[in-house]
Order: C-alpha cells, then sequence, then structure tokens
C-alpha cells in the first residue's frame, strides 16, 4: 500500500488492544492532522463514542450488541444473538477516538449494524462462529493462516503471540511509522490473498466492506484528511476500494427497533477482555500490556519500556510466589533476569518481552518437573498478565434503570461488585431482615442467569436438602456476563423484581405441567416475589389441565412445603394453601388410576401417597381426609395393584382404622399360600406395609409369626432373591424396634433375643473336621 | 574417523559441522566456550542456510526436535551461573541434549559421572593414585581427577548423568563446588584449592520415574535451573525423529537398506496414541505403564530392520514389528500385554480397515503379540 501522508484517505491497519498499533497510530494523527477519523465498529455505537472517551470512564469498557432475531431473518430458531466490542486503553480504536474528541474533529463507526452483519453471514461462520462469548471483532483471520504457521516454523516462535510481539511490538515501536504501516501492511496483504474469496463472502466480510467503502466515500465529500482505522484484514481491500473510485453496491438496511437491535456501554473486566482474545479477539494478556502502554505514553519513547515492564512483572510475581509460601530467593531473580535478558540477545530481540518472561519464570522459579502441583509461579504469572483490572462508566453514561438497580442495591447491601475476586456473604436470614433482603436479590439474579451470585451452603427448598440450616452462605462476582444478563433483560422492567415478575410470569404461561408450575412459583417464593392475580388465574389453569399424577404430586409436595415454611418466613399462607387444596382434590381424582403403577415409579406413587395421608390429617383437610382413606380401600380392593402400593395403602388405611389389621393378615396369607411369584411379590408388600404402618408389627406376635412362615417357607434360591427386598423392608425400623422384633421372633422358637443375634462358637474338634473334609474334597479333585 | 567407534561421540560425529559453524562464528562467546550462545543454538536446533567451510557446504542439521525455547533457555542457563538440570521422562534425550549442549560449548561430551546407587563422593571430586601416593606422598601428580575435577580446571561443561540414582548425600558434595566454584582438596594443604576456570558449568540429568528413589535436597535444586524435557508431541515430527535416527544407525552399521518411512509412520502413530492414552480421532484408550518413548519407538525400528538385512530380507517384517513392540512394551506387567492388544483389536483393526496398506500388515501381525 503506497501510503502518502498527503492523500485525502490514509488507512492504517490495526490489531486489536495492540500498544505499538495505538503508539503508531497516535504518531501518524500528529503528523496527518486528520479532519475526520473513521473507525471500525457497527455504526449504531456512534452515540456511545462520548462515553467512551469521557475523561471520567476508567477502561476497560465494552460495547454491548444485542439482536433479537423475532423476525427470524436469520434462521427459524429466531435466536438472540449478542456480542461485545472491548475497548482497553491499549486499543487503537479507543485511541484514535479519544485523539478525535482532543482534536475536536468528526470521527464515527463505519461497519454495519450488528443485526445486518448477522444476517449477512453464514451459519457458522465468522461473527456466527459457535463460540461461548462472541466478540465483533475477531482476529482470527490474522491468526489462523497457514502463512503464520510458516513464520512461526522459521522464527522459532511458539505461537501467533509470540510472534507477534517479537516482530510488531518490541520491535517495531523503533520503526518510523511509515515503516510500520508497510509491515502491516504487508502481513494483511498476504493473509488476505491466501484467504478463498467464498470464505469471505461467508463470513459477511465483502458485504461488510462494502458499506465501510460507502461511508469512507460518504466522509471524503465533506473532509480532506480522512484517517480510517479499521481491523487488518479488511484494510488492503478498502484500500483498493476507495482507490478505484467505483461506487460500492448498496446494502438496503432493515428498520429495527431498539427491542430488536441495540447497544450499550457497560464496565468491562481485563479477565473478560483476556478470555474474549483466547477467541483470537485481539491481543491477550491485557495486563501486560496496559503495563508497556502506561509506559510508553509517559515516557514518550519506546527506550527500554518492555525491558522495564518484564523486570517490574518478574518481581510482581516473585512477590505473589512469596504470598503464596513458594520460596522464591533473590538469586532466583538475579538468575531469572540473567535468562530473559540472554534470552532476548539470542532470540535477535531488542529487547525482552513477555515470552522470555515465562520462560525464565519455567526455568529459574519451578525447581523440579514442571506438572500442575509445581506451575504455580507460571499460573501467577498468567493472572498478573492478565490484569485485574474493572471500568468503570462516566456519569453522564446512558445507564439502563436495570443496571442503575442492580447498582443501587447492591450499594444498598454494601456488597463488593467492583473486584475480581469472588466474595462471600454469609447470611442470617431469620434473625436479620436485611439479609433476607440480600437472600432474595441473589436468588432474584439467579433466575435472571446473571451468573453473578451462587449459593455455597443453606436450605435447599426445592431440593428438600439441608432444611435446618438457618443460614445462608454465597459467593457473588460480577462479571460481564452480569451486565450483558442485565442488559438483555432490560426491556422487561426497570428493577430487577420487576423483571423476575414479568419472567415468571412468561415461563408460567408457557408451562403446562403442574410440579413444574409450583416449582416456580417456590422460586417466587424465594426471590420475596408476590404472585400477580394473573399468576394464581394462571395456575389454577394448569393444575386443572395437569393430567399426569406424578407432576401434581409434586405440586402437592411444594406447595405444602411453602404451607409449612409460611410462618417460618412470616408470610401469608393464603395462596399456597388454596393451591395446595386444588392439587389435593385434583390428584384425590387421580388417585385410583395408580392401581396398575409400573414398578419402577412404584416408590415414588408410595412417597406420594403418604404425604397425601400426613396432609390429609390437617384441620384443613377434614373432608377430603375420609375421601382419600376411601380412595385408599377401592385401590386396595381392586384386581392386583403393585404389591408395594398395596402394602403402602393398606398400611395407611390401618392407621384410620386399626380393625383393618385382620384385613392385612388375610392378604399376606394370600401372598403366602400363592404361586412363586406371589411369594417374592410378599417381600414387596411388606416394604410397603412397613413404610407407612411399622407398628403393625410390634403389636402382638401375629405378624413376626406371618413373616417368620414367608420366610420359611421359601426355597433357598428364591429366599436369596427377595433378601435385598426384605431387608428394604426392614431398613424402615429404628434398632430398638428392630431389637423387639428379634425379641418376638425369638419368642417363636422359645429363645432369646441375644442368641439368635449371636453366631454359635464352633468348637476346635468341629473346626478340625471341616478343615479335613475341605482336603479331601480338594485332593479328589484334583485326582479327577 | 567415526568407522572407528560403535557410538562416536557427538564432537566426532558432528565434527564437520562444529568447525564450519566454528570459522564462522563472530558472536559474542562467554570465555572459554567454544561457539558463541547463537552458533549453539543453530549446531543444536539446524540451519536451512549451508555453511562453506572447506570449499565444501555443509548444512547443520537440526538434532533436538519439538521444543527451540526450551534449547535456548538451556544455553542462557549455561552461560550463567546456574547450573543445568534436564528432567523427564526416560527416552526423551536428555542425555542426547546435554551431549550436544557439551560439544557445542566445550568441544567435549565425554567428561561426564555417570550416577548410580554405588556412585561415591571421591568418584564425584577426586581419589588418588595409591601407588603413587604411597611413593610420594599427597601431591597433585599421585590425585586422580573425577571429570567434575577436569572440568573445573579446564573450564568445561561436566555432565552428571541419572543423578537421582547417587544416594542424597552425595550429591549434595555438588553445593559447595555449585555455589562457590571452588574445590576443597585438604590433602594438598597450601596447594589444596582447585578454582573452577570460566566455562565450567554442570549439566545433570533426572529421569522423573526415579523421583523418590533419591530425592535431590532443595539446597542443591536452588543451584540449578531446571528444563523439562517432554515427549515429542508431534506425530510428523516422531516419524522425523525415528526415520533420521534410524539412518544414522544404519551407516554407523553398514546397513545398506532403505528406510521404509511408511512402517516409521505407523510406529509413530502408534507410539504416540499409546502414550498419550488417545487416538487421534479424539478415543480414549489405556495407556501402557511402560515407557512409551520416541527412543524405544527407534530401537523396535532398527531392531526391525536389522533382522530383515542380517536375514537378507528386502523387506521388514511385520512379524518382527509386532514381536519386537510387544517385547518393548511388556517389561513391567502383563497388564501392559493386554492393552497393547486391546489397542490392536480396537485402533489398529479400525484403521486397518480405513486405511488399508500395513495397518492391515500390521493388524494381521496381531497374533505374535505374546
Amino acid at each position: 500500500m503506497p501510503f502518502d501522508i498527503g492523500s485525502p484517505v490514509v488507512f492504517f491497519p490495526i490489531r486489536h488492544h495492540s500498544p505499538a498499533c495505538s503508539y503508531h497510530l497516535l504518531k501518524l494523527i500528529d503528523d496527518y492532522r486528520p479532519d475526520c477519523i473513521l473507525v471500525e465498529g457497527p455504526i449504531t455505537a456512534d452515540r456511545l463514542i462520548p462515553v467512551l472517551t469521557d475523561e471520567n470512564t476508567v477502561l476497560p469498557i465494552a460495547f454491548y450488541y444485542y439482536y433479537k432475531d423475532s423476525r427470524k431473518l436469520i434462521s427459524e430458531e429466531a435466536e438472540d444473538h449478542k456480542c461485545y466490542y472491548p475497548f482497553l486503553n491499549t486499543s487503537p480504536e479507543y485511541n484514535a477516538l479519544l485523539a478525535a474528541r482532543r482534536m475536536g474533529i468528526d470521527c464515527g463507526f463505519i461497519d454495519l449494524p450488528y443485526g445486518e452483519i448477522l444476517i449477512n453471514t453464514a451459519e457458522n461462520k465468522g461473527i456466527r462462529r459457535k463460540k461461548e462469548i462472541r466478540s465483533y471483532n475477531d482476529d482470527y483471520y490474522l491468526s489462523e493462516s497457514a502463512y503464520f504457521k510458516s513464520l512461526c516454523e522459521k522464527t522459532g516462535c511458539r505461537s501467533f503471540e509470540e510472534l507477534w510481539e517479537r516482530f510488531f511490538e518490541t520491535e517495531a515501536l523503533f520503526k518510523p511509522c511509515e515503516e510500520f504501516i508497510e509491515m502491516m501492511y504487508t502481513y494483511c496483504y498476504i493473509i488476505r490473498e491466501s484467504t478463498p474469496p467464498e470464505e469471505l463472502e461467508h463470513d459477511g466480510c465483502l458485504v461488510r466492506e462494502s458499506f465501510m467503502t460507502e461511508n469512507i466515500m460518504k466522509a471524503m465529500e465533506d473532509h480532506k484528511r480522512v484517517l480510517v482505522v479499521t481491523g487488518g484484514f479488511h484494510t488492503p481491500a478498502l484500500y483498493s476500494a476507495v482507490k478505484s473510485g467505483k461506487e460500492p453496491k448498496k446494502l438496503r438496511l432493515h428498520n429495527f427497533d431498539e427491542s430488536i437491535q441495540n447497544v450499550y456501554a457497560m464496565a468491562y473486566s481485563f479477565e473478560a477482555a483476556d478470555a474474549l482474545n483466547g477467541y483470537a479477539s485481539g491481543m491477550q494478556n491485557p495486563g501486560f500490556y496496559d503495563k508497556v502502554w502506561k509506559r510508553l505514553q509517559s515516557g514518550g519513547s519506546p527506550d527500554g519500556v518492555y525491558k522495564d515492564t518484564v523486570l517490574e512483572t518478574l518481581l510482581e510475581c516473585a512477590k505473589a510466589s512469596a504470598k503464596s509460601e513458594l520460596l522464591v530467593t533473590m538469586s532466583d531473580i538475579s538468575s531469572a533476569v540473567t535468562m530473559y535478558e540472554g534470552l532476548a540477545r539470542l532470540r535477535g530481540k531488542r529487547s525482552p518481552g513477555l515470552y522470555e518472561l515465562y520462560d525464565c519464570v519455567r526455568s529459574c522459579f519451578i525447581k523440579g518437573e514442571v506438572n500442575a502441583s509445581s506451575e504455580l509461579p507460571l499460573r501467577l504469572l498468567s493472572g498478573i498478565a492478565t490484569g485485574s483490572e474493572i471500568g468503570r462508566l462516566c456519569e453522564s453514561a446512558e445507564t439502563i434503570p436495570l443496571m442503575k438497580d442492580f447498582e443501587t442495591l447492591t450499594e444498598k447491601y454494601r456488597l463488593k461488585v467492583n473486584s475480581v475476586v469472588e466474595q462471600k456473604a454469609e447470611l442470617d436470614i431469620f434473625s436479620k431482615p436485611v439479609h433476607m433482603e440480600i437472600s432474595r436479590l441473589f436468588y432474584q439474579l439467579s433466575f435472571l442467569k446473571t451468573g453473578f451470585a451462587k449459593k455455597e451452603k443453606g436450605a435447599d427448598i426445592i431440593h428438600n436438602t439441608d432444611r435446618s440450616r438457618i443460614r445462608e452462605i454465597w459467593s457473588y462476582k460480577r462479571t460481564a456476563n452480569t451486565d450483558s444478563a442485565l442488559i438483555d433483560n432490560s426491556a422487561y422492567g426497570a428493577t430487577i423484581e420487576e423483571v423476575c415478575k414479568v419472567l415468571a410470569s412468561r415461563a408460567l404461561a408457557n408451562e403446562q405441567r403442574s410440579g413444574e408450575a409450583a416449582k416456580l412459583y417456590v422460586e417466587c417464593f424465594l426471590m420475596g416475589i408476590s404472585a400477580a392475580e394473573r399468576f394464581t388465574e394462571r395456575m389454577d389453569d394448569i393444575i386443572i389441565s395437569d393430567g399426569d399424577f406424578f407432576s401434581v404430586g409434586k405440586a402437592v409436595y411444594y406447595f405444602n412445603m411453602l404451607c409449612s415454611l409460611h410462618k417460618l418466613y412470616g408470610l401469608n399462607k393464603t395462596m399456597s394453601g388454596y393451591f395446595l387444596k386444588k392439587c389435593f382434590q385434583k390428584i384425590l381424582i387421580m388417585l385410583p388410576s395408580m392401581i396398575g403403577v409400573s414398578e419402577d415409579r412404584s416408590a415414588e406413587c408410595i412417597k406420594i401417597c403418604k404425604l397425601l395421608y400426613n396432609i390429609a390429617s390437617d384441620n384443613m383437610f377434614v373432608s377430603e381426609y375420609s375421601e382419600l382413606i376411601r380412595r385408599f380401600r377401592f385401590m386396595a380392593e381392586s384386581d392386583a395393584p403393585e404389591p408395594a402400593l398395596l402394602g403402602c395403602i393398606t398400611g395407611l388405611i390401618y392407621g384410620s382404622d386399626p380393625s383393618y389389621k385382620s384385613r392385612i393378615e388375610t392378604i399376606i396369607n394370600g401372598y403366602l399360600s400363592g404361586t412363586e411369584l406371589q411369594r417374592k411379590s410378599g417381600a414387596s408388600f411388606l416394604r410397603g406395609l412397613f413404610s407407612t404402618a411399622r407398628d403393625i408389627v410390634l403389636i402382638g406376635d401375629d405378624f413376626v409369626r406371618i413373616t417368620d412362615r414367608l420366610i420359611k417357607e421359601l426355597p433357598m434360591e428364591l429366599f436369596m432373591e427377595i433378601l435385598p427386598e426384605l431387608r428394604l423392608a426392614f431398613s424402615y425400623f429404628t434398632p430398638a424396634e428392630i431389637d423387639s422384633v428379634a425379641e418376638k421372633a425369638a419368642g417363636i422358637y422359645n429363645t432369646k433375643a441375644a442368641d439368635i443375634k449371636r453366631k454359635t462358637e464352633i468348637y476346635d474338634d468341629i473346626y478340625a473336621v471341616g478343615i479335613e473334609l475341605e482336603h479331601l474334597i480338594c485332593g479328589r479333585e484334583g485326582e479327577s | 574417523m567415526t568407522q572407528d567407534f560403535i557410538k562416536p561421540p557427538v564432537e566426532i560425529r558432528y565434527a564437520k559441522e562444529l568447525e564450519a559453524l566454528k570459522s564462522t562464528d563472530n558472536g559474542r562467546k562467554p570465555e572459554n566456550w567454544v561457539l558463541s550462545p547463537k552458533a549453539v543454538r543453530t549446531f543444536i536446533l539446524g540451519s536451512s542456510k549451508p555453511i562453506k567451510y572447506n570449499g565444501e557446504e555443509i548444512t547443520v542439521k537440526k538434532k533436538f526436535f519439538g521444543n527451540d525455547p526450551l534449547v535456548e533457555r538451556c544455553i542462557i542457563t549455561l552461560a550463567g551461573s546456574r547450573g543445568l538440570m534436564l528432567v523427564g521422562e526416560p527416552g526423551t534425550a536428555k542425555t542426547m541434549l546435554s551431549e550436544l549442549l557439551s560439544a557445542a560449548i566445550s568441544g567435549v561430551s565425554t567428561n561426564t559421572v555417570q550416577g548410580t546407587a554405588g556412585t561415591t563422593e571421591d568418584m564425584i571430586k577426586y581419589s588418588w593414585n595409591y601407588a603413587l601416593l604411597l611413593a610420594k606422598g599427597p601431591v597433585k601428580e599421585a590425585l586422580v581427577p573425577s571429570p567434575l575435577y577436569v572440568g573445573m580446571s579446564k573450564g568445561i561443561i561436566t555432565r552428571f548423568e541419572e543423578i537421582t540414582r547417587t544416594p542424597a548425600e552425595i550429591q549434595d558434595s555438588l553445593i559447595s563446588v555449585m555455589s562457590d566454584k571452588v574445590l576443597n582438596i585438604p590433602e594438598l594443604e597450601d596447594d589444596g584449592l582447585l578454582f573452577a576456570r570460566p566455562g565450567f558449568n554442570i549439566i545433570g540429568t533426572a529421569n522423573i520415574r526415579d523421583k523418590g528413589v533419591n530425592e535431590m535436597s532443595s539446597a542443591l535444586k536452588r543451584r540449578f535451573n531446571f528444563e523439562t524435557v517432554e515427549p515429542v508431541k508431534d506425530v510428523r515430527l516422531e516419524k522425523q525423529i525415528i526415520i533420521s535416527e534410524v539412518e544414522q544407525n544404519a551407516v554407523s552399521d553398514k546397513i545398506g537398506m532403505p528406510v521404509d518411512t511408511d512402517i516409521a509412520e505407523l510406529l509413530a502413530v502408534t507410539y504416540h496414541e499409546l502414550r498419550e492414552g488417545v487416538t487421534e480421532s479424539g478415543v480414549k484408550i489405556d495407556k501402557p505403564s511402560a515407557v512409551m518413548s520416541t527412543a524405544e519407538a527407534v530401537s523396535v525400528f532398527y531392531q526391525t530392520m536389522s533382522n530383515a538385512w542380517y536375514y537378507e530380507s528386502d523387506t521388514m517384517s511385520f512379524r518382527d514389528l509386532t514381536e519386537n513392540l510387544s517385547n518393548a512394551v511388556c517389561k513391567d506387567t502383563k497388564d501392559d500385554l493386554e492393552r497393547l492388544r486391546a489397542y490392536f483389536n480396537t485402533v489398529v483393526k479400525f484403521k486397518a480397515e480405513k486405511y488399508g496398506g500395513s495397518w492391515k500388515e500390521f493388524y494381521e501381525a496381531r497374533k505374535y503379540l505374546k
């Protein structure tokens, strides 16, 4: 690219977050004195430039773009799309816009709006690549080509990052600006030439460049000296297109309102930027290069900048190692300095860089083999090179109400949200009202999938575990995902509580199963959200239309639990009581259909039957109680109910009517006198029975005799088969009850419990005979 | 000259390359170094640009593969005041690297202490010629210098092989030499201090499978920079190493048979997959507990090739290859044989069906696994 400072337009190719690019770009701006600076980036973000360049804005920040494909212009899935465009102090785009502000000249972004880029990109290509986090400014072209790989092989560099630092950062700082641009252009041109045109088409590259060309040409009409700052990969194409003077093909943009496509500025962190850069979206290790950039800015000359930064980082690493109780001596540090200086000389570098730093820490700080346990110094260095700073938006930044609410609440509750270190909160929710409020906020933020808070310990009402805990321990940390999730949901309300309410109502509207709906209701309870009227109506509909016994059973469980918690949480139980009654009535209707429940679901069914019986014992359910028992009797008398379930319901009937005992005995006798299969089922019956009416065994010895008969009459093979089932049946008894059963069993055989519990002593002479017999048998076997 | 030895030392084997490099070496050299650090790097990592020397064009071949920055770190360590400790799995070319470094830096790679359980302090420092000692008393003439003594007095590298096989208290006799660069010989009284000349340093090697046998003291560890030499991760590179090593062995043993590159690739893939415990398609497999180093692969290949050559066959036999592989892998435990069989029955079978050719023959030879 012939570089001409007298030209009406100058193109500056960059790599995102590169200090050397920023350094030369500022020099060029000083020399060229443009009257307009155009930067690659979706044009929709122009309104955010004053925020980005405000003197009170602390970088890193990011522009967060979203596009909701509700019109299915991208795919039938109508997915939501989002991506980040981070700005660091080292970002050339930021420095260009900052310079424009300082100079009071026009500036702006020139790329297609985010939604248009997506629409013009093929599936899983370019900006639509399947990635956990998407970045607007991908550098993958620069770092994934075969050209760079052969360059690495030739120069002995391990990675693109090392190659880049060596030739475009440390060395290039000392080159004249013109030469640097030529270097960048040559590298990018070769990469561009080796990229197949169809790939450019699929990636949406050509459409974007056409749009950018159009904007550059438009700017040239009104300005005399236009500086264009774009990713190096696009520069050769833009240069050729503008030079040709041909009007580019105009693209008709869609008219999307703010609810479909928008962009916001948000605070970002080095950590998030580094993770994003891991996807080839700019230089990695932002913490290290930020130090380089600050030195470059303060000193003005690149002399010693890298050397000083490397030494500073090395000392930080030694200090961090010492904090982690890893001994790093002065001798290690001095040896490390000798190492990085020597390596730089050997590699023909003017000054050492980050990779020499990694090398010297690996050699001089790690004593022994490098493995997961010994590589701590390398991990510490990596953390330092990533950096831990978090950005801040200026006061004048347009604040989304939802974000504002988050800021207000976290400030109110004194939550440390501006730290990259995970924080802990121990909440005494029942004795301190403010702790209950914090807990609810954490639940709300978890519901919004912000990834902000995670409950480490505390009662888990949904899964019915650790219910006795009265404290909750949460860990929390604000990440880029927190902000983006809040921005994503900003359309649904101005406060976190409001948004949760809307989303819960929406989720409920789409729910068909009462179990899941009741779970959502519990989540709302934990979030401290009171059910709206519409919520109640919908819940009614769901319960009425749900035909799944187990789903309604689940709902019964959740609502019953909420009723039992109302005192503890100081809430009104009217609504949950109402829903519980509704579910109870519904499940009563479905109960007889459980006669033929399959064996694998019988345990679940038993659980529900027991729950229903317990609930019905409450005063609130007097009328339902008799109906429940009537239905149990109906089930017990029907043909071939599942044995364990039959055991369970007969036990429950016995609980309400002790005279039912004789019927139970008849049932057991039926099992005993039946076929082998029926006798086998007898064990399952006992399991069900003991789960609800263990006392039946403890009163008198009839049941022990029956059980004894059952066991005695079983052939050994069958006994062994049902033994696990029998053991399970007796597991419902307490140790004292087991003793009592043993006493009864011993009574049948006129002996004592202690005797049947202890094994008989084997006398020496009997043992000797046994051994002799064994040898005899083994010997005979050997002979045969 | 190389024909006179079974295994000529590096400085003889690559004498021409070393001479050529020396003749063109204008770089800054640490005192007493034969070559500058840059030339040492070129000697080990090679250069595509031939050097004109004595009317000949000498191409310096790459001799150590897979980790160029490690070699660079080793060179810089040796130019400083700390010793270099190479640690890693057996067969990862630690010894070869230490020989190459010694030959390039000091011109000699044979100044070596071999660490064993029976290594004593006098083997490391010095001992006496008892006839002379009795005749003349404790004089320098009666002193038998150890490789360490020689290294210090001449200002050259001393190699200490398998240092962790030596008892810890014997290893610790190096501490004062490493920190003060002086060896005390009390028997010589006034003449009893040997100051190390510039250029002296120690390259130790330690096998991580011996870890815990004689763990180094932390005082000694502090005197060394450690480098972990890892197995070659790239299959193509491993194939290249097998071919080049086998070619060199064949030349010195006068085996006039070309190296079968297909089998070299097959063996490289087999060793790589068994070592990493994962196939090229990402399927996890059982790793044998035996050492699956490239050096072992070279040995299996070369043994198979020798069989073919001496039993006058034109091609390498897959039966020999499989038997040699089986012998190399199944050393420590019978389970390794089962693992190898499982590898054949799944991975090799799949490759045989997919690629045919050598893989098919290799699979058919599975019956010789025992």
